[in-house]
């Protein structure tokens, strides 16, 4: 449920950071249009606080997108959202892979037609883009933190080791026998 | 004929297992024996080849009426300095916290605050003992220094953790008050994928806008 969350709320910001180019009542709106609670499928879901921050920075960064590129991106939020209703799915793990791609392809219909570039990445994460085409962030969608261990050679090699001792315990095995 | 050649490819995948096994306990061994010299050799290469941004395009400046950056630096840059006096660390903390960026120093988590900001800031990093290897020596009431582009902030160890890595979260991400969160993977040393992470939680005490 939580990774589900996660990828609709990744999705919604994704799309929505698109929203900037409107006056100071504008942005209050569409905050206010973020931070409230959907329900999809009987699941309530609400922004979290790092997802509205993110938006609140890449407002600060991105000063100017027009209304044009506001309202396909608005009609793309609410196809995202209707996908979602129509799969039934209220996991992450019920959507098909078919869901999945329809999800992806809206990112990307967006990219392709708005000054808004987001690009869906095969790890997971969705590299959002400033007007500048310099890299805003990359959005985790699936996991919150990375893995911060420095010896994942060391892991490698020692899951070689432990295949080595497989392999030899087998032969002794067969020897002894 | 065919039970000879299934006989001699045995043969050549048994010498071959058993010269991986020797080589990687090898190179574990030279690994445990010599990591921090690994770590120093690899730290100076990435020195070399590296690719992100070392400096901030434009120079980060502070809205001190909104309490919020003006402009937020773009990911893969160098933003500030974090300084550790007690565990002798001064890394360069980049904007982003994924796993390219965080070979070269410690990463800024997108979607936490900044400093000065009064939200929850977290920096994350690796377990070397030239990144975040050290956090679990330090003792409550320990010194962290953040040298940012915009101003200087201090901040003081008001507690330590281990958590699950799907724990971290136990904190989320908050604006009622500056609080910043370390963490790093733990055991901070052995073989194998970590599943734990040492956190650290402190609290503002001093803040030079000016530097």
């Amino acid at each position: 449920m939580g990774n589900f969350k996660k990828m609709i709320f990744a999705l919604l910001c994704v799309v929505v950071l698109g929203l900037t180019k409107v006056n100071a009542m504008s942005i209050d709106e569409l905050k206010d249009k973020l931070t409230k609670e959907y329900v999809i499928n009987g699941v309530t879901f609400q922004i979290t606080n790092a997802q509205k921050n993110s938006l609140e920075q890449y407002i600060a960064n991105n000063p100017g997108i027009t209304e044009s590129d506001i309202n396909y991106i608005n009609e793309k939020l609410d196809e995202a959202i209707a996908i979602i209703e129509k799969s039934g799915a209220t996991s992450v793990d019920d959507l098909s892979r078919s869901t999945k791609d329809e999800l992806k392809a809206l990112i990307t219909d967006v990219s392709n037609n708005t000054a808004i570039k987001a690009t869906p990445n095969n790890d997971g994460t969705v590299t959002v883009y400033n007007l500048d085409n310099t890299v805003f962030g990359k959005i985790n969608v699936t996991r919150d933190v990375e893995y911060t261990d420095s010896a994942i050679v060391i892991s490698l090699a020692s899951a070689i080791a432990l295949c080595g001792i497989i392999v030899i315990a087998k032969n002794s095995k067969k020897a002894n026998a | 004929m065919l039970k000879k050649v299934i006989a001699i490819i045995k043969v050549i995948a048994t010498k071959f297992a058993i010269a991986f096994f020797f080589a990687s306990l090898f190179f574990c061994i030279f690994y445990f024996v010599f990591k921090e010299d690994i770590d120093l050799i690899f730290g100076l290469a990435s020195k070399i080849t590296i690719k992100v941004n070392e400096a901030s395009d434009t120079p980060l400046t502070f809205d001190s009426v909104k309490m919020r950056l003006a402009k937020y630096p773009n990911y893969g840059t160098v933003w500030a300095h974090i300084i550790i006096p007690d565990i002798d660390i001064d890394i360069k903390v980049y904007q982003g916290d994924n796993l390219e960026l965080i070979k070269y120093g410690a990463g800024h988590f997108i979607g936490s605050y900044f400093p000065g900001e009064g939200g929850t800031v977290v920096i994350d990093a690796h377990n070397s003992v030239y990144h975040f290897g050290k956090l679990p020596q330090l003792e409550v009431g320990a010194q962290i220094i953040i040298d940012a582009d915009y101003g200087k902030f201090t901040y003081e160890i008001t507690s330590t953790n281990i958590l699950k890595a799907e724990e971290l979260n136990v904190m989320p991400i908050q604006d009622d008050a500056e609080i910043l969160m370390l963490y790093t993977c733990y055991p901070t040393s052995g073989f194998g994928y970590k599943y734990r992470r040492y956190v650290v939680y402190a609290k503002l005490v001093g803040a030079d806008y000016e530097k």
